[in-house]
């Protein structure tokens, strides 16, 4: 208990009860401690506001463990699930709700949140505004690439003495301070010139290389837009990953995406640790911080013998520091950095840590053997070339999305360029633990776009809806709350005009808690 | 619906020839003998009769057909029919039995297949996308991938007046081998472009025919000079010049047109259509003005972007077909309240009861590049899927003015016909072989760049049975536990057979999603207090 997190002292205290408890699942789940869970998850579980009461029929229960249950009868009383029955009879006089297909409520479990609402057009190529913004707009070609990953005027137009907006091509000098950096720093404006979403700003922190010690929470605006656009998408919970500026990175943050606003942070998870480049920076490696000359006071570490060096030295520090050692040196981390590090040591905090490329997967085998740490895999774009590293040694993935020609926040990177359709499929019949993300990608179907992809990229369609909901909530720790259409269960629910995931079919209502919180064609309550 | 006349013909040889004039003598011997050569290739025929038997035919212009014969004959349909139908003893039959065919989709507007989608020059009536057509564009190869064999390829937005399009088969070595119809349609914009306002804008496309019809009155009345010269040499009384201009204009000839005009000549006498690209609503009103000011009703498409929907009472009362932007849902924030609304743009025509095409997205994302996902797409938000498939086939056809030669399955069209290993709308679905005008221009089991991307799962099972590759690569996982690992750990190597678990796991092949589990319900939840 004494990790619990810093914030929640100022936060009101009728909060508390709940979200010490979801904190507590959040932290073992990846520990595995269950008998936590089961002591603790009696009686948080009761939301402080009485929630309509539904009967649900469905003619298909897609019940998120793999089974389907045929015309599945669903009780929902304030906001739980209190039956879950097979050919069952409703009641006389319920306000029964006659659906044809249900899952539960989806879990993203690398969710990019859209704090400030910039990405206006979700799931756009970032880089298609900086064309759009400087007129080229036209020139954009997904698949037309400059030997930096990125598409640039200086590729889409052919013309010689247009240098790439990312890398400088043909100078072949990602240097920070090149014109055409400039270019766009003075015709957009900061990190939203580099292809930044603006929120990652908000959520990306530049001050140090190691900050496990911040969390996430404190830069998410929850009554973001992007928490109604997750719950249209059938996204009910979602885990907030910090984005990859730092080696060492804050602590993301469990949240619902409905419900009364007080209510929707579940707790802090994983300290997330970046190896290899960092996507947001043009993707190359990584870049001292914006507006700033490089200094020994802003130096960041610009390979990837640097990176690993200074998440070894972190963790170090954390180490000397227990043993009553003053670290030294330049890139001594902070006094609250170690602190945080020594209980991820201990096993008290899980990591995660975010490794694309096939190299980078082996490299945070090799470190977190070093330190003897369990870690979750994120976003391992090349998964595919170690799957059998990663299947015998039983880490936890969190994959996704799934893609050919990235976009969105990996369109922004070099790492991206090794994906393979059949990863997916790969890391689920080798018996990887896999939840699957959507990231920063919304749209029409955001996340459930994914399981589409999932599915017809080999994975079998029951096996797909495990990725979004029962995986992640096992991940995270909330399996005992969501994930399943189960008895005792948060009643977080998506209701399908046909099959699930089918491209001929879609999200018809979303229930959270029980509450409609997403009606098509119907007003929102 | 045939308002576009173009030539049929790939390109007429001596156009060809005198484009070689520009090239250095030496070349041109050496170029005119290959181009002999080939000539007397392009003619398009398949093998020589092909006939696709055993699979559903989807054939959009009438009933699907069960088990059904289409026979194609030097890249002509030449009978579609039930089993029953007669196949020539020397046709080459595929069997296509488990598969669905449907004809190939009609790309109705795209400039991916252009090196550059834009000229620099603001009006540019006089290039033709021929030149800039680049036959090695992954673009192509994608689209047949993706079951699209026709495609009109026109140049971008970024324009006062475009160049002259085309339609392209997605098959070929050089343009000359992929072009199938030169001369669709003139791009005309009345969004501004790059760098203009939109004052500007539309002063310069007024200009452009303004002048054109300053030009052609003088070419009209010089005409009218001319003949009269012939006829009488002695110029006793000439005509005032309204009148001789009046006149002069059935005199002009094809040949009196320059370089310059033909495009626009060819627009105005109807032989061109006329895209017109409106980025927004505001935009829709002066190019619907134009269309009624040249009576170009029946030959004008209106490309559209942006909120231009919100125009969709102008649009359907000047009975317009319409070409969607790939950005098939619009979304606008209220400036006051910051509210964003989404509109699903398709529907806004369906409900108006304007004839719409779509596109394909160009920026990469997966299942928005299929033009299929894009067709499921309509079908959620409520239109059959016959008609979204029509949307995508016969109807793009139909805007594009192909219609007589593409979109359906029906005898006497070409013979472009697309396998499925299902539904083509539903994602889940495959493109198992692709027959442009009856040549396999595509087959799944031979596409290498696909196998790198997703190679099959090495099965024991998959072997035997190729054909239904595409739904079997999921395996009953529902028993297994994600714990459960080790199993599969050693089968890193590519062909590690005989697991007696995959072996478990085919038989419930069949059903995968449906009913792992009988017993009822709440038993297994019960512990859960």
């Amino acid at each position: 208990m004494n990790q619990q997190p810093r914030h929640l002292s100022p936060m009101k205290t009728s909060l508390m009860r709940c979200a010490v408890w979801f904190a507590i699942a959040c932290w073992s789940g990846i520990l595995a401690l269950p008998a936590v869970l089961a002591a603790e998850g009696e009686d948080a579980v009761t939301p402080a506001e009485v929630l309509r009461d539904v009967t649900i029929r469905a003619q298909r229960a897609h019940v998120g463990d793999g089974r389907v249950l045929e015309n599945a009868l669903i009780q929902v009383q304030d906001g739980i699930i209190v039956s879950v029955v097979a050919n069952g009879t409703a009641p006389e006089g319920v306000n029964l709700l006659e659906v044809s297909d249900i899952t539960p409520g989806l879990i993203d479990a690398n969710a990019r949140i859209d704090v400030a609402d910039a990405i206006y057009f979700p799931g756009e190529d970032p880089r298609l505004r900086i064309l759009r913004a400087m007129g080229l707009e036209e020139h954009y070609h997904g698949g037309d690439v400059c030997p930096c990953g990125s598409v640039c005027p200086a590729m889409t137009l052919h013309v010689a003495d247009v240098m790439c907006l990312y890398c400088g091509w043909p100078d072949h000098d990602p240097h920070p301070h090149d014109p055409a950096e400039e270019l766009i720093a003075g015709s957009l404006g900061g990190d939203q010139a580099a292809g930044v979403p603006a929120p990652s700003g908000v959520i990306n922190e530049q001050s140090s290389e190691v900050v496990p010690h911040f969390e996430v929470l404190d830069a998410i605006d929850q009554g973001s837009d992007d928490f109604d656009r997750l719950l249209k998408e059938g996204v009910t919970t979602i885990y907030v990953s910090p984005d990859s500026s730092a080696v060492v990175g804050a602590r993301g943050s469990l949240m619902k995406t409905g419900g009364p606003l007080a209510s929707r942070y579940l707790g802090a998870g994983a300290v997330k640790g970046v190896l290899g480049s960092d996507a947001y920076r043009y993707g190359s490696r990584n870049r001292s911080p914006f507006r700033t000359n490089v200094s020994v006071y802003t130096r960041r570490p610009d390979s990837r013998m640097g990176v690993a060096w200074v998440f070894r030295k972190a963790f170090h520090d954390a180490l000397l520091r227990a043993k009553g050692v003053t670290p030294s040196g330049a890139d001594t981390s902070s006094p609250s950095a170690s602190r945080v590090l020594s209980s991820v040591l201990a096993g008290e905090i899980p990591l995660r840590i975010q490794a694309r490329t096939g190299p980078d997967i082996e490299t945070a085998f090799r470190l977190c053997g070093e330190f003897g740490v369990r870690f979750t895999l994120e976003d391992p774009v090349e998964a595919w070339k170690r799957i059998d590293l990663l299947s015998s040694s039983g880490v936890d993935v969190v994959f996704g999305p799934v893609f050919d020609v990235p976009s969105g926040i990996l369109a922004g990177t070099n790492e991206s360029r090794e994906s393979r359709l059949h990863t997916l499929r790969d890391l689920v019949t080798s018996g990887v633990e896999v939840s699957l993300s959507a990231q920063d990608l919304r749209g029409e179907e955001g996340l459930s776009r994914q399981v589409m992809l999932a599915i017809r990229h080999g994975v079998d369609p029951a096996m797909a809806l495990r990725l979004v909901t029962q995986n992640p909530a096992k991940l995270l720790g909330i399996d005992q709350q969501v994930g399943t259409i189960e008895t005792g269960k948060r009643a977080d629910l998506v209701v399908w005009s046909g099959t699930p995931f089918s491209s001929l079919s879609r999200i018809e209502k979303v229930l959270h808690e029980g509450e409609f919180s997403f009606v098509r064609g119907g007003v929102k309550k | 619906m045939s308002r576009v006349s173009g030539s049929k013909e790939p390109m007429l040889p001596n156009r060809m020839l005198s484009k070689m004039m520009l090239t250095p003598r030496p070349m041109v011997s050496l170029v005119a003998a290959l181009l002999l050569f080939f000539s007397t290739q392009v003619v398009p025929a398949g093998e020589a009769k092909l006939a696709l038997t055993g699979g559903t035919v989807m054939t959009v212009s009438g009933e699907s057909i069960a088990g059904g014969v289409v026979l194609i004959e030097d890249g002509i349909i030449t009978a579609v029919g039930t089993a029953e139908t007669e196949i020539p003893y020397d046709a080459m039959e595929v069997d296509c039995t488990g598969m669905i065919l449907a004809p190939g989709f009609v790309d109705p507007h795209s400039s991916d297949g252009l090196d550059i989608p834009n000229e620099n020059l603001p009006s540019a009536p006089f290039v033709d996308v021929f030149d800039a057509l680049d036959p090695s564009r992954f673009f192509f190869e994608d689209s047949l991938r993706n079951g699209v064999t026709s495609i009109h390829v026109m140049q971008g937005n970024n324009c006062v007046v475009g160049g002259v399009s085309r339609i392209v088969h997605p098959i070929g070595l050089t343009p000359h081998e992929m072009s199938r119809q030169a001369g669709v349609a003139l791009k005309l914009s009345t969004s501004p472009r790059r760098g203009y306002g939109r004052m500007r804008q539309l002063a310069e496309l007024r200009e452009v025919f303004e002048e054109y019809d300053r030009w052609r009155e003088n070419l009209a009345e010089s005409r009218y000079e001319q003949e009269a010269d012939k006829e009488d040499d002695d110029d006793s009384d000439t005509l005032p010049p309204e009148e001789s201009r009046s006149q002069g204009q059935e005199l002009i000839r094809d040949e009196d047109l320059d370089d310059q005009h033909r495009h626009l000549a060819h627009l105005i006498d109807g032989r061109l259509g006329a895209w017109i690209y409106c980025g927004s609503a505001t935009d829709v009103a002066p190019a619907l003005a134009l269309v009624a000011d040249r009576d170009w009703k029946d030959r004008a498409v209106l490309v559209l972007a942006g909120d231009a929907h919100l125009a969709i009472e102008e649009i359907k009362e000047a009975g317009i077909d319409v070409v969607l932007d790939s950005d098939l849902i619009h979304r606008k924030r209220d400036l006051l309240t910051g509210d964003v609304e989404e509109t699903f743009i398709p529907d806004v025509y369906r409900r108006a009861g304007v004839r719409f095409a779509i596109q394909p997205s160009r920026s990469g994302a997966m299942p928005e590049r299929f033009i299929g996902y894009q067709a499921a797409r309509l079908v959620r938000s409520g239109i059959t899927p016959a008609e979204a498939l029509r949307i995508v086939t016969l109807g793009a056809a139909e805007i594009c003015g192909i219609d007589d030669r593409y979109g359906s399955i029906e005898v006497g069209k070409i013979g472009n016909i697309v396998l499925w290993t299902g539904d083509p709308l539903d994602l889940n679905s495959w493109v198992q072989k692709v027959f442009v005008e009856g040549i396999l221009a595509y087959d799944l089991e031979k596409d290498a760049r696909l196998e790198r991307l997703f190679p099959e799962e090495p099965e024991p099972e998959e072997a035997p049975a190729p054909l239904d590759d595409e739904g079997t690569s999921e395996e009953g996982q529902d028993a297994k536990p994600a714990e459960g690992t080790p199993e599969k750990t050693a089968g890193e190597a590519p062909a590690d057979d005989g697991e007696p678990l995959e072996e478990k796991s085919s038989e419930k092949g069949e059903a995968p999603a449906d009913k792992p589990v009988d017993p009822p319900k709440e038993s297994s939840v019960a512990g859960g207090e």
